[in-house]
């Protein structure tokens, strides 16, 4: 517990403040504490258009932290903001602590999302990974049960 | 086997995945087939609003909640889907930290509502093209 609230930071943004930028690559997902902030996405046409707000609790900009690719939209603090900066290696052990099948699923549901956007289905690769990640996490716990038992 | 976070799957061509307003139990992700999508319209017929195929999902609904399937499913030709079960799923994010467990949630609701949005975008772009073929009955554009 020490450990990972040394990792936590908090920083804070003022109106108006670019908290990242589409295109950019990001390292870090945040957690609101507390403000608004705005998630805008510039449109084919040109111009920007708001996909929508982040409340307090919410987390934002975990996707291009989870899969490292480019930040998707742009997040641009709506009002003064306090935000709890997730780092690379926190939410990597996180996520390593998670359940292999949740853990597959969530890496899933972020290519699903990014998919969504261009059309495209995943690759059947994908769906085969996460179908043996699954089997595999349940295998093992059935096995460490059955253990467990005698 | 009902204990597994997701398992496989076979379907026969015409077999249902689930009716319209069954509770949702799973989502589903298309390995190899073909699925429609059926909506009951108001005259008591059921559509074929959509098709999906390899790499898609579909009854995505059943990651948030078990409220009632708003479409049905069935497969159009012989398939084969990963179901990822709701109970089970429940049960994993109960025991999973609560930054990760926030994290799927997240995920889940933006799923849900980028596919809404696609399907009124969808309904929007066969609505203009309806006002589209009224004007101009020689174009060929009606395809679905």
């Amino acid at each position: 517990m020490s450990e990972s609230s040394r990792v936590l930071n908090r920083r804070t943004f003022f109106k108006g403040d670019v908290i990242f930028n589409e295109g950019d690559y990001g390292s870090q997902a945040y957690v609101l504490q507390s403000g608004r902030v705005r998630i805008t996405k510039s449109l084919p046409g040109g111009g920007r258009g708001t996909l929508g707000f982040v409340e307090a609790s919410g987390i934002f900009g975990e996707m291009a932290l989870i899969d490292q690719s480019k930040r998707m939209a742009s997040a641009i603090a709506e009002e003064s903001c306090v935000c709890i900066v997730i780092t690379e290696d926190l939410l990597n052990k996180k996520l390593g602590n998670a359940d292999p099948g949740l853990k597959m699923l969530i890496l899933m549901l972020i290519r699903l999302l990014r998919q969504a956007a261009s059309k495209t289905p995943l690759p059947a690769d994908d769906v085969e990974a996460l179908a043996r990640a699954a089997n595999k996490a349940d295998h093992l716990a059935a096995v460490q049960a059955e253990k467990g038992n005698h | 086997m009902s204990g597994n976070l997701v398992q496989r799957q076979e379907f026969a061509a015409g077999d249902m995945l689930y009716h319209e307003g069954d509770d949702a139990t799973a989502m589903y992700m298309i390995q190899a087939g073909s699925i429609e999508i059926l909506k009951r319209s108001t005259d008591g017929f059921i559509d074929v609003t959509e098709m999906r195929g390899p790499g898609q999902v579909l009854g995505e609904l059943a990651l948030l909640t078990s409220r009632p399937r708003t479409e049905g499913a069935r497969a159009k030709t012989a398939s084969t889907v990963i179901a990822v079960q709701r109970t089970r799923l429940n049960e994993k994010l109960k025991e999973s930290d609560p930054f990760v467990k926030a994290l799927f949630q997240l995920l889940a609701q933006n799923l849900l509502s980028v596919m809404d949005q696609k399907h009124k975008f969808e309904k929007m772009a066969s609505l203009e093209d309806l006002t589209h073929n009224d004007e101009d009955a020689s174009d060929e554009t009606a395809k679905k």
